[in-house]
């Protein structure tokens, strides 16, 4: 609402009488319809609204989910690369790539859920941040040196690990781990077809991507390190860790991303790669040539998830 | 408060005292114009979507990641025992901020949440010849004040993630992250691939007073 321009009625002294005829007086009433936009910052006072006003949750925080369920996925669960998953790892393709979400499986799990209509809906320009961990512990970790033999001492084991990434579900049905999508703009890497993208060097910033379709950033994934105790081929390993990753968000589409759960998944094995030619790229891939099915099934555990999303209104820069 | 003067024709006869009446229409308009207040809006009466974009915050986030500059391209004759990387002949020692990926801000007072987070990975072979000792540091600065740091990290592969607040004044400002790693072993090489970051994640939340 735009101020009131109408000026006084009567005519100042000692230019006329005080005497104001009807007509003047309807006129100036008549330009106040003009006015009729609603109440904005040209009708409120410089710091005349306090809490009061506003409404009872944070004007900066749209919503704030946590969840910690002490989610325990049972017994180890067995999985190998490219060929499908066992026990209660579910294997699913997310965005077109191999992936295994893991908390979407039979039981009990750990995700955060909008269940009610809208559900979280991302406006441009909105913040979401997404924390999560587990605990997690790997064994039978010799299934890597298998698939990459290389003389010990030489470091052999230096350049292997798993990923894990925050997915999310939207409104498609079925209510599934195949409907899990990666965050727009976000990384797993392009696990097949790898060689002729390869030929794209890496720059700064990164705005040519390994898949051209698309701008895949690696932010939000954490990292598990398949370094173990023992490396002995057939001997049990272990390699305990406490995963802890994080994804900040900020929806750049107009169109508004609607958000129903979210939880994490994780595909592997990443291993880091070098082409002198044609090109080159530093950037990891999991790669799915090399079969670990036959020997060594890669085993995984993982239990006491918890996650966390936070969404934080307006305010991208 | 609706007022929107739907009437044209508000009085039939002309008025006595013209200035008596300007005083009292005067009063009225002027708490239109500028001067409403907590006693004329209801309480919670102001939605989210009256507010303009940074009315009570705003925030940066960036992508960052090793700048290309500092990486070696590994050629060897077997691949997957390393990745490119920074070399030590490259390393000045101490901590190395990346300023291809600074951040300049113009901040508002108040408060700065600045969170920070990546994966990481450095060769322990080419840091200190395997033996213990190897490790990371990563801090986070803002007009080069250090306002969070990690302890030593000896976790090869691994995720850092690392947060801070400060109180802010208005004006320019500059985030960097900063990465240390320690001396090498005497017998180690200089010119192996030994650290490497990406998938990095900077987040400043600046919250006005």
């Amino acid at each position: 609402m735009s101020k009131i321009l109408t000026t006084n009625v009567a005519p100042i002294p000692p230019a006329a009488p005080t005497n104001v005829v009807a007509t003047d007086v309807n006129a100036k009433f008549t330009a106040i319809a003009t006015a009729t936009a609603a109440i904005n910052k040209e009708n409120v006072r410089s710091e005349g609204i306090d809490i009061r006003q506003l409404p009872t949750s944070s004007p900066i925080m749209r919503d704030a989910r946590y969840q910690y369920n002490k989610w325990d996925n049972g017994t180890t669960n067995t999985f190998t690369i490219g060929t499908g998953a066992g026990g209660s790892l579910k294997d699913n393709t997310l965005n077109g790539r191999a992936g295994y979400a893991l908390n979407w499986g039979i039981g009990a799990n750990a995700k955060v859920s909008w269940d009610v209509a809208p559900y979280l809906v991302l406006n441009k320009g909105d913040l979401l941040r997404i924390h999560y961990s587990a605990n997690m512990y790997g064994v039978r970790l010799n299934a890597i040196n298998a698939a990459f033999p290389i003389a010990p001492g030489t470091g052999y084991d230096n350049a292997n690990c798993m990923i894990f990434f925050p997915v999310f579900w939207d409104v498609a049905a079925p209510r599934n781990s195949d409907n899990m999508k990666i965050f727009p703009g976000r990384c797993v890497w392009y696990n097949y077809g790898i060689v002729d993208p390869m030929s794209i060097p890496q720059t700064d910033p990164p705005s040519a991507s390994i898949n051209a379709a698309e701008r895949l950033l690696d932010d939000g994934i954490c990292v598990y390190d398949l370094a173990a105790e023992e490396l002995v081929a057939n001997r049990e390993t272990k390699a305990i860790r406490r995963l802890h990753g994080c994804l900040n968000y900020v929806h750049q589409d107009a169109t508004p991303l609607v958000i129903r759960e979210i939880g994490i998944a994780t595909t592997g094995i990443m291993r880091m790669v070098h082409f002198v030619a044609p090109g080159y790229d530093t950037r990891a891939f999991v790669e799915n040539s090399v079969d670990l099915t036959p020997t060594y099934p890669l085993q995984l555990k993982m239990e006491r998830m918890n996650i966390g999303a936070m969404v934080l209104r307006k305010g991208a820069r | 408060m609706p007022i929107l003067a739907k009437q044209g024709e508000v009085r039939p006869l002309n008025i006595i005292d013209g200035q008596e009446f300007d005083t009292i229409y005067n009063g009225s308009t002027s708490i239109l114009n500028n001067g409403m207040d907590r006693e004329n809006l209801p309480d919670k009466s102001i939605t989210y979507d009256k507010f303009e974009d940074y009315a009570f915050h705003q925030y940066w986030q960036s992508y960052v990641k090793m700048p290309e500059s500092r990486i070696t391209k590994y050629n060897a004759v077997i691949p997957n025992t390393t990745i490119d990387g920074l070399i030590y002949n490259d390393y000045v020692g101490g901590y190395e901020y990346n300023e291809y990926y600074a951040k300049s801000v113009e901040l508002v007072e108040g408060i700065l949440h600045i969170e920070f987070n990546c994966w990481y990975w450095f060769d322990p072979n080419a840091i200190t010849g395997n033996v213990s000792g190897d490790w990371v540091q990563c801090q986070i600065i803002l007009n080069n004040n250090v306002i969070a740091e990690t302890h030593f990290l000896y976790q090869r592969w691994g995720t850092i993630h690392i947060v801070g607040a400060v109180p802010v004044a208005t004006g320019n400002a500059e985030i960097k992250i900063g990465f240390k790693l320690p001396s090498r072993n005497s017998s180690s090489t200089t010119d192996r691939q030994m650290f490497y970051y990406s998938g990095g994640n900077l987040l400043a939340i600046n919250r006005y007073r």
